[in-house]
């Protein structure tokens, strides 16, 4: 019986789901992820104490979070194959494409858990409550599509150096910046409620964002990921 | 003394230090090139 | 070596001619002692040439990963150097201009310093990288991958964020650009801008000739 070529999309999301039961075993990224963002989520809220910030400060403060967060976890899923000694087998067995999106994706389905989790806490904690949800929603997604896309061959680039330190951040702060720019915008009418036409610039810059990005991991991930 | 050229003057001077710094090191490099041709 | 005497005769008089005639700015947009705006001389091309270091650095960093030939490697990182010393003399500059001009130091929805400082992150970042790696080859790799990287998103902030926020520059007119974004620049000051900007274009482009061949020799030597 012919064998049955296995599809580009299952090897991607084996990559995925062999990232996520990892992350089962030791937990690392989420401990990083979920601690940072609930620490940086009170430290706001406990500072701020009586004072009810703008929809501008607390869309800003939202990405913050966010971005922060994101930083202090996103890393892993690279770090821990060059650490683990599992690179060599990774790159034996799977081509750099498929590497480069399951762990791209992995990276987003951390950040969407994360979203889900601190969306509700921020309501809480600072009073916020999005008046236009749909609008919030899909900002929110983009830009965790954004983070996760942006940031895996940067992670994949800080993976191979022998000095990482703040690495992650130093390198990411400038690509993200664009994202960061947009994502406030729209949250902000996310959360004061507004018509279409406010946010179809900064939704276009994300959308076309996140695609660019992507697309251009995709081309240079090789140059990375091989050596 | 206007201080517009008090200004100019440390200007100059500067961009004089950094020039003859520049071709010294053009004439240096010179040097060695020719060296390493020999 | 002729060319090296009119730099140097090019600077000189750019020099002279910043502080000799009147200065750029008219006296009632001005916040400050007028002359102050002299500086606009030296702050723009620094600026350009900032940005220019980069680009050259990115076709530099392209041709490394097409041909994996480390010589441009050196250049590449030749080029950031510069533009690095480059980036901070502009942010520098830059900041008391806009103090002299809009009354602070910084303001984040200032698109002109927004990018300068951006690209002194840029700059940051990528040596921050070369630092990180020890060995050569996957220095060059990375070094040139970051680069790409840095000069898309840079690209998205310069020429798509000012559309995003409308109201991005709410600053009144400055000696350079007005509101209806024309030049204002008289006939003398737009002398001794291009001037200055043409007599910084080809000194970049001797220091740079000049880096590179020391790193050439430097890499000769330890190679062989």
């Amino acid at each position: 019986m012919p064998e049955k070529s296995v599809g580009w999309a299952s090897k991607v999301l084996a990559v995925t789901a062999k990232d996520i039961t990892t992350e089962f075993r030791t937990r690392y990224a989420v401990n990083a992820v979920v601690m940072f963002a609930l620490v940086t989520l009170t430290a706001v809220s406990f500072a701020l104490g009586l004072l009810q910030p703008s929809s501008e400060i607390l869309a800003a403060l939202f990405w913050v979070i966010l971005f922060f967060a994101a930083m202090s976890g996103l890393a892993y899923s690279f770090i821990r194959e060059e650490q683990s000694g599992t690179g060599l087998i990774l790159r034996l067995s799977a081509s750099g494409s498929v590497v480069l999106f399951g762990k791209m994706f992995f990276n987003f389905l951390l950040l969407l858990a994360l979203t889900v989790l601190i969306v509700p806490l921020f309501m809480i904690f600072l009073k916020a409550s999005p008046q236009d949800w749909p609008l919030f929603i899909a900002g929110v997604v983009l830009g965790d599509i954004g983070l996760a896309g942006a940031t895996a061959i940067i992670a994949a680039i800080v993976s191979r150096a022998t000095i990482r330190g703040a690495l992650f951040t130093v390198l990411s702060f400038p690509v993200l910046l664009p994202l960061l720019v947009a994502s406030i915008e729209i949250s902000k009418v996310g959360f004061t409620g507004g018509n279409f036409s406010e946010i179809a610039a900064p939704m276009q810059l994300l959308v076309a964002y996140d695609v660019v990005m992507i697309v251009l991991s995709w081309l240079l991930f090789d140059f990375v990921w091989r050596r | 003394m206007d201080a517009n050229y008090i200004a100019m003057i440390v200007t100059l001077i500067i961009w004089c230090g950094i020039f003859f710094y520049l071709v010294s090191l053009d004439r240096k490099v010179n040097r060695l090139e020719k060296n390493r041709e020999g | 070596m002729w060319w090296k005497l009119i730099i140097f005769a090019g600077m000189s008089a750019v020099i002279i001619a910043a502080f000799v005639t009147p200065s750029p700015m008219n006296p009632e947009n001005s916040l400050g002692p007028v002359d102050i705006y002299r500086v606009f001389y030296f702050h723009v091309p620094q600026a350009w040439i900032a940005s220019l270091a980069f680009i050259v650095s990115m076709i530099y960093s392209i041709r490394y990963l097409r041909t994996r030939d480390i010589r441009y490697d050196i250049r590449a990182a030749t080029a950031n150097r510069l533009g690095l010393i480059f980036a901070i003399l502009a942010t520098v500059t830059g900041s008391i201009f806009a103090r002299m001009t809009w009354g602070e130091f910084w303001n984040w929805t200032e698109i002109r310093e927004v990018s300068i400082f951006v690209l002194l992150l840029i700059y940051g970042g990528y040596f921050a990288l070369r630092a990180a790696v020890a060995d050569p080859d996957t220095r060059a790799n990375l070094a040139a991958v970051m680069s790409i990287i840095f000069a898309v998103a840079a690209l998205f902030l310069i020429f798509v964020i000012p559309r995003v926020y409308g109201a991005f520059t709410q600053h009144p007119t400055d000696s350079i650009i007005d509101r209806g974004g024309q030049i204002t620049m008289g006939p003398t000051v737009r002398i001794i801008f291009f001037g200055s900007l043409a007599v910084f274009t080809a000194l970049f482009a001797w220091i740079y000739r000049l880096s590179v061949r020391v790193a050439d020799m430097k890499y000769r030597a330890e190679t062989e």
